[in-house]
């Protein structure tokens, strides 16, 4: 495995801390808010055949709360910064659940620095009539059994994710979450209007057995986005990440490859 | 003392094992198991209930509001409030209106105003931030909850004391024209009263602000604790507070002996603890509601989630006052001279008590305890301590 190296970027005002691997085709990840939040493993895989950076979410994981953070358009117009205080360009952009929401509505902004955009079990919009768990609801090890799939793995999460020491970050990270998703819940009315505006080949990738967000969703992204195209990931629930990390980073290398083939 | 007669208006013909169920009386115990026709009888039983206390001496008379539980069915107290306006002689209050949960507070100045116009200055004004459960049926997020309530509280006070129009320019609330019809009788404004579970932040701020704060239902001891963190908070915020800002909520049920008094109470008082007032932490306290370090003391309550408590259990604690005349006049006596309060706000009905027995107390409290009270201040503290 490639090694794993840690930074700060100064993007304005705040030194966004940024987590980096592997060589090859700039990738930058974007990760989720909920269950557990952790894209490590998805890194790792990404990172044998990628040039791979994930920033962590300014404010969350107990990072320093920037003051101008109210809303995930703010995340969306943040990272913009991002990319070009980092000087880069043809990247490939990454979003997992909220971070996918991040990544679409930064990409409808400002496509230019992108080579292609993935979103993978992404928040954002909302479709009608697709019932959906509540994330805020509920005891933590239920919704950790409503995030994956597998039992058996649901059971070692509640293990090794809900212990004492990790409590207060934890609660620290669910009050983050309910600041920028609670109302409207987990979508912004008017980020749907715009999402033809992406121009960025565009890979959806979704959970077959996503309770948060269900198959509507992906088929509603894909005939949102002009020429996406939809993958599903087979036994696997909102945390792809965690749940399948070789699946969808093999999903997801091949799209970049693919792109990068056909400049 | 000063006595008030409190009402919480619960749903008390509910199903308890569609509670039990269910696993709470809030956000999602459907309302398929509210009966209007039960409803209706149980809001007019609840006014003439109000209506007597009031002729029997009562200091005044408070709703408060809840929204989507069987727990208390006033999500819109002012309605009672106005149907109880012209009919009492005492005080009203509504402790309190919710003002994070409205998307114009105004419209809590302007209700506020017309009750204390209607009652010729005899209101009290109730602030709150709502509780955690509300925050999941009305779908405000959590996370603003504190700012939103102390931007809509400046706004209210400042449409109250300075003339209008002017223009009100906030991070949650924007208008150009502030300008209440009416404004309030009492000058500069009612009394203001904060109940609050304990957070320590509502306390210092009820403090700064030289409001009254509410205790809710809470062990006795906590009351007390909660009591002496106010009057250090006062401290520090430069005066000595006074008894009157200090409002014990709790409940008494007078019979004539003991062993009576808890038999009667038992049913209604453990349906109310046990069913109605079920707290799931993860329902009471959403993300951003409280800090870490609140949600946390509470998880770290053994069993809080599935704690049952008898009746013997509740009275040990203090949490009501339940006995003949004379042990509720020593223990409401000993509570005020340890906890130095001079306001009792205090529910004569609660659980599923029904309207005979409620009747039957409120007339044993008003000839009992009312009279023995009505001068009665705090020990000194040389007095208390020996």
């Amino acid at each position: 495995m490639s090694e794993v190296s840690a930074s700060a970027t100064r993007v304005g005002d705040y030194d966004l801390r940024v987590v980096e691997a592997g060589l090859g085709r700039p990738v930058v990840v974007l990760g989720d808010l909920f269950g557990v939040a952790d894209t490590r493993e998805f890194c790792a895989a990404l990172a044998q055949k990628n040039a791979v950076q994930a920033p962590v979410h300014p404010g969350f994981d107990g990072t320093p709360q920037p003051e101008w953070l109210d809303t995930i358009a703010d995340l969306a117009n943040f990272y913009l910064e991002f990319l070009k205080a980092r000087g880069l360009r043809a990247v490939n952009l990454v979003g997992l659940g909220v971070g996918g929401w991040i990544a679409a509505e930064l990409a409808v902004r400002d496509a230019s620095r992108l080579a292609s955009l993935t979103l993978v079990n992404a928040a954002g919009i909302r479709v009608e009539g697709a019932p959906q768990c509540d994330v805020f609801l509920g005891a933590e090890d239920d919704l950790l059994r409503r995030l994956v799939h597998d039992p058996s793995l649901a059971h070692k999460l509640i293990e090794t994710s809900l212990t004492p020491e990790r409590e207060d970050l934890r609660l620290l990270n669910q009050q983050y979450a309910a600041r920028l998703c609670w109302q409207p819940r987990l979508f912004d009315p008017h980020l749907r209007k715009w999402l033809h505006r992406i121009d960025a080949p565009t890979l959806l990738v979704w959970g077959e057995k996503n309770a948060l967000f269900p198959q509507a969703y992906g088929a509603a992204w894909r005939d949102l986005i002009p020429g996406a195209q939809l993958e599903t990931l087979a036994a696997c629930g909102h945390l792809a990440g965690i749940e399948k990390p070789a699946e969808l980073s093999a999903l997801v290398t091949a799209f970049i490859a693919q792109q990068g083939a056909a400049q | 003392m000063k006595i008030f007669h409190f009402h919480l208006m619960p749903y008390a013909d509910v199903n308890l094992d569609a509670i039990r169920k269910a696993g709470t009386a809030w956000v999602t115990l459907s309302n398929s198991e509210y009966d209007p026709q039960k409803g209706a009888e149980l809001y007019n039983q609840y006014l003439d209930q109000m209506e007597f206390a009031d002729s029997l001496g009562f200091e005044g008379q408070i709703v408060n509001e809840h929204h989507q539980t069987a727990y208390g069915m006033m999500p819109i107290p002012g309605v009672m409030a106005g149907a109880l306006a012209r009919r009492i002689k005492g005080k009203l209050a509504v402790l309190g209106r919710a003002l994070p949960l409205v998307n114009n507070p105004m419209t809590i100045a302007e209700e506020f105003a017309m009750l204390d116009n209607i009652t010729r200055g005899r209101f009290i004004a109730g602030f709150v931030r709502g509780i955690g459960a509300e925050y999941h049926s009305f779908g405000v997020n959590p996370a603003e909850s504190l700012p939103r309530f102390l931007e809509a509280h400046d706004l209210i006070i400042r449409a109250w004391t300075e003339p209008g129009p002017f223009a009100h320019e906030g991070k949650f609330y924007n208008f150009k024209y502030v300008n209440p019809w009416p404004t309030p009788y009492q000058k500069p404004h009612p009394p203001i009263f904060c109940p609050s579970s304990g957070s320590l932040d509502t306390i210092r701020w009820v403090a700064q602000k030289r409001y009254t704060y509410c205790q809710t239902l809470a062990p006795f001891e906590m009351v007390a604790k909660t009591f002496d963190l106010f009057r250090e908070e006062a401290d520090k915020a430069g005066y000595e507070s006074s008894p009157d800002q200090l409002a014990w909520s709790n409940a008494i049920f007078v019979r004539e002996t003991d062993e009576k008094a808890l038999r009667d109470v038992r049913p209604h008082l453990e349906a109310y603890m046990n069913e109605f007032l079920t707290r799931d932490p993860a329902m009471m306290m959403p993300p951003g509601y409280s800090s870490p370090a609140s949600i946390k003391r509470v998880r770290a309550m053994r069993g809080y989630r599935t704690m049952r408590q008898t009746a013997e259990e509740i009275l040990d604690k203090g949490i009501i006052i339940v006995g003949s005349p004379n042990t509720v006049r020593e223990k409401l006596a000993a509570a005020q001279d340890r906890a130095k309060f001079n306001i009792s706000l205090t529910k004569t009905q609660f659980g599923t008590m029904p309207h005979a027995l409620v009747r039957e107390n409120q007339i044993a409290i008003a000839e009992e305890i009312l009279p023995y009270f009505r001068d009665r201040a705090p020990a000194p503290a040389k007095l208390a301590a020996e």
